[in-house]
């Protein structure tokens, strides 16, 4: 099934000269996974349970006392036989979300994980503390509730509908934004992907990213909303181990009185349309710009590319899983080859 | 960097099977997808002011509306010379996700790359509530959570009692396979798991089969009630089975649509475990059943077959290539690669 779509939209994009690409073996020298970071919790004083693992299968207790495993971080890695990015690029995805953000899109088109890879990066796509194969901790560990979203959320807050109002259960009413690049036939594939999460869990989540950096850095970051203030802070505690970041509507950026050690640390910042006339966006737009100016001001490199005004329009906050994400992934490769890591 | 340099160095000095693993893997694609699921209604809960990110903007989120639930994440790589006849489906068990079948606990190459270097397409899948398939708080009961120490014992790294949490104190069966240095990195891969939503799960696998069979499908432990389930509710997409240590069955009274070839595998130290030892003998009657009603079950107890030391984690255990050869051969003769 999945093959017939990849043939016909291989033949469609053939035709618009793109995509020769598509039809492309990946050849990898090595692809995995790991778990990385994490520490022992220690819970006691609950009662013993005894429960039945599987329905007629025999009974057996837990103890929910004892050492837990909490606050691990999953990565998985594609390495193509024929690297060209000098360093390792690693993905990192936004809030409620997981690294199936850069895997293939809602509508089954490719998504920036493959583009990467067959653009020679070796790339390394996580799971944030907490989220996806992570895995969470009891709330004998994290006491706070986690949090949810349903299907208007998205629609309104990430730049697919023309904001408050423009959801509606029933498809042919809702108010898409002019021109949108969302693949919004496919939004309930989209919500298939969203996991729960926590908002007092960013210490943990920096924690594990900062080990991830350590195993296997020095490296590229791309990250995404939520991810790239993650992206900043990391960098922050570890300068000489990030060679650039791209951060794809960050929400937010670092700590203002940091951004003076990202001075050898190339950034893009990159967003897509409607941002301005979004409260929100625009807000978040304004924060990653006075942080930007701070790095700018202690001598760094900061590049700015606001999408509609290089001639690509409509695209939403998941602009890696927009119509357009082909364009955007080329994008972000040349300004990579113009910083020079890519050879 | 460091992963790869132990791979390089496991090829020179292991033996031929762990050779090949210098050589690339070419696959014509990969990628992966959501399925399954359906959407609920929640209403009557109050409007919360949430800040998502420290420093960042409010904003309000409304607990009511619509929700996606139940839904299960498949990621699949599609070889380029594919010599298994069908696709290969990964499924794992209980508290854990399609992770059991990558890259091990001490960084071997597990089940997945084998299968893909042998021609397989494969799909590994995170089971509805699991991983990356995401999870809601509208399950019935609340999810389980395993100690540091459960799965030692349970999984027979160990006789009972041979847990410590002293590294130094725990003790394990002799001849144990399980990389024992790693095991704080398996539990790394344990996610909580709910023990009210078989039938979701269910239904997601079901819907899975519908998209991507024919097929042969490859489960462990709690996974092989599933895949018991699932070849029970479609004989004619599910052509093959492989249950490794399954910890359940399906129904007695639905063995006859069985007629696919099934091999059931357990390892070391199973048949006198006082758990594992109920959970077999509960398998061999339904795969008698199985069998009484014409159907084809070989059931492979591998210290018979001279392969010892055998965990519940087989795919993890540093033997885990010669335990795959196993299953490719029955493949192969039962005409599923070439």
């Amino acid at each position: 099934m999945r093959i017939v779509i990849a043939l016909a939209l291989g033949v469609m994009f053939s035709l618009m000269g793109t995509a020769a690409m598509a039809q492309e073996d990946i050849v990898l020298r090595g692809m995995g996974s790991f778990h990385v970071g994490g520490r022992i919790a220690e819970v006691s004083g609950k009662p013993v349970k005894e429960i039945q693992r599987v329905p007629g299968g025999p009974m057996s207790k837990l103890d929910p006392n004892g050492q837990f495993m909490v606050e691990q971080m999953y990565v998985q890695y594609a390495l193509p036989k024929a690297r060209k990015g000098k360093y390792p690029l690693l993905m990192w995805h936004g809030g409620g979300l997981t690294g199936v953000t850069y895997e293939s899109t809602p509508d089954g088109r490719e998504g920036w994980m493959n583009m990467f890879v067959r653009k020679g990066w070796d790339t390394y796509v996580s799971d944030a503390v907490e989220r996806g194969r992570s895995g969470f901790a009891s709330p004998d560990v994290w006491s706070d509730a986690p949090i949810f979203l349903n299907y208007q959320d998205p629609y309104e807050r990430f730049r697919i509908g023309a904001g408050e109002g423009s959801w509606n259960a029933d498809p042919p009413r809702r108010k898409l934004l002019p021109g949108s690049q969302f693949p919004a036939e496919a939004y309930d594939n989209y919500m298939k992907q969203s996991v729960p999460r926590w908002l007092g869990t960013d210490k943990a989540i920096i924690d594990a990213y900062v080990a991830l950096v350590d195993k296997v850095c020095p490296c590229v970051l791309l990250t995404h909303s939520q991810g790239g203030s993650f992206g900043f802070k990391v960098a922050e505690q570890r300068p000489d181990k990030i060679k650039a970041i791209v951060a794809v509507e960050a929400a937010t950026a670092g700590v203002i009185a940091n951004a003076p050690k990202l001075k050898d640390v190339p950034v893009l910042m990159m967003f897509g349309d409607y941002v301005d006339e979004h409260p929100r966006w625009a807000a978040y737009k304004k924060t990653d710009m006075e942080y930007g100016n701070a790095v700018k001001a202690a001598g760094g490199t900061v590049d700015w590319i606001n999408l509609p005004e290089i001639g690509i329009k409509g695209n939403s906050h998941m602009m890696m899983q927009d119509k357009n994400n082909a364009a955007i992934a080329d994008v972000i490769q040349k300004w990579l080859v113009a910083k020079g890591l890519v050879d | 960097m460091r992963r790869l340099v132990l791979t390089l160095m496991a090829g020179l000095i292991a033996s031929p099977a762990l050779a090949q693993s210098k050589e690339p893997i070419a696959l014509r694609d990969m990628g992966s997808f959501h399925i399954g699921g359906r959407q609920i209604e929640v209403s009557g809960q109050p409007v919360k002011e949430v800040l998502f990110t420290p420093g960042g903007v409010p904003a309000k989120v409304d607990p009511n509306g619509t929700y996606q639930v139940e839904q299960m994440y498949a990621q699949y790589f599609l070889v380029q010379n594919p010599k298994g006849k069908l696709p290969l489906l990964l499924w794992h068990g209980g508290g854990l996700t399609g992770v059991t079948y990558e890259t091990k606990p001490d960084g071997n190459p597990g089940w997945l790359n084998y299968f893909l270097r042998k021609g397989w397409d494969t799909y590994i899948s995170d089971s509805m509530e699991r991983g990356r398939s995401g999870w809601t708080d509208k399950f019935k009961g609340d999810p389980v959570f395993l100690p540091l120490g459960d799965p030692w014992e349970r999984f027979r790294l160990g006789p009972s009692g041979s847990w410590n949490a002293d590294k130094v104190k725990r003790t394990t069966y002799p001849g144990v396979q399980f990389p024992l240095d790693a095991y704080e990195q398996f539990m790394k891969q344990g996610v909580p798991r709910w023990v009210t939503t078989d039938d979701a799960i269910v239904a997601a696998y079901i819907e899975l089969v519908d998209k991507v069979c024919p097929c042969v499908v490859l489960v462990h432990s709690q996974g092989g009630s599933f895949g018991f389930k699932v070849a029970e509710a479609r004989p004619d997409k599910v052509k093959a089975l492989i249950a490794v240590e399954p910890s359940a069955t399906g129904s007695k009274d639905k063995v006859a649509a069985l007629k696919m070839p099934i091999a059931v595998i357990y390892g070391d130290n199973a048949k006198e475990h006082p758990r594992w030892g109920k959970i077999r003998q509960n398998v061999v009657g339904y795969a008698d059943a199985i069998k009484g009603a014409g159907g084809n079950v070989e059931v492979i107890d591998l210290p018979d077959i001279g392969i010892k030391g055998n965990t519940h984690m087989m795919m993890m255990d540093k033997n885990s290539d010669q335990i795959a050869d196993v299953m490719q051969k029955w493949l192969v003769a039962k005409g599923f690669a070439d």
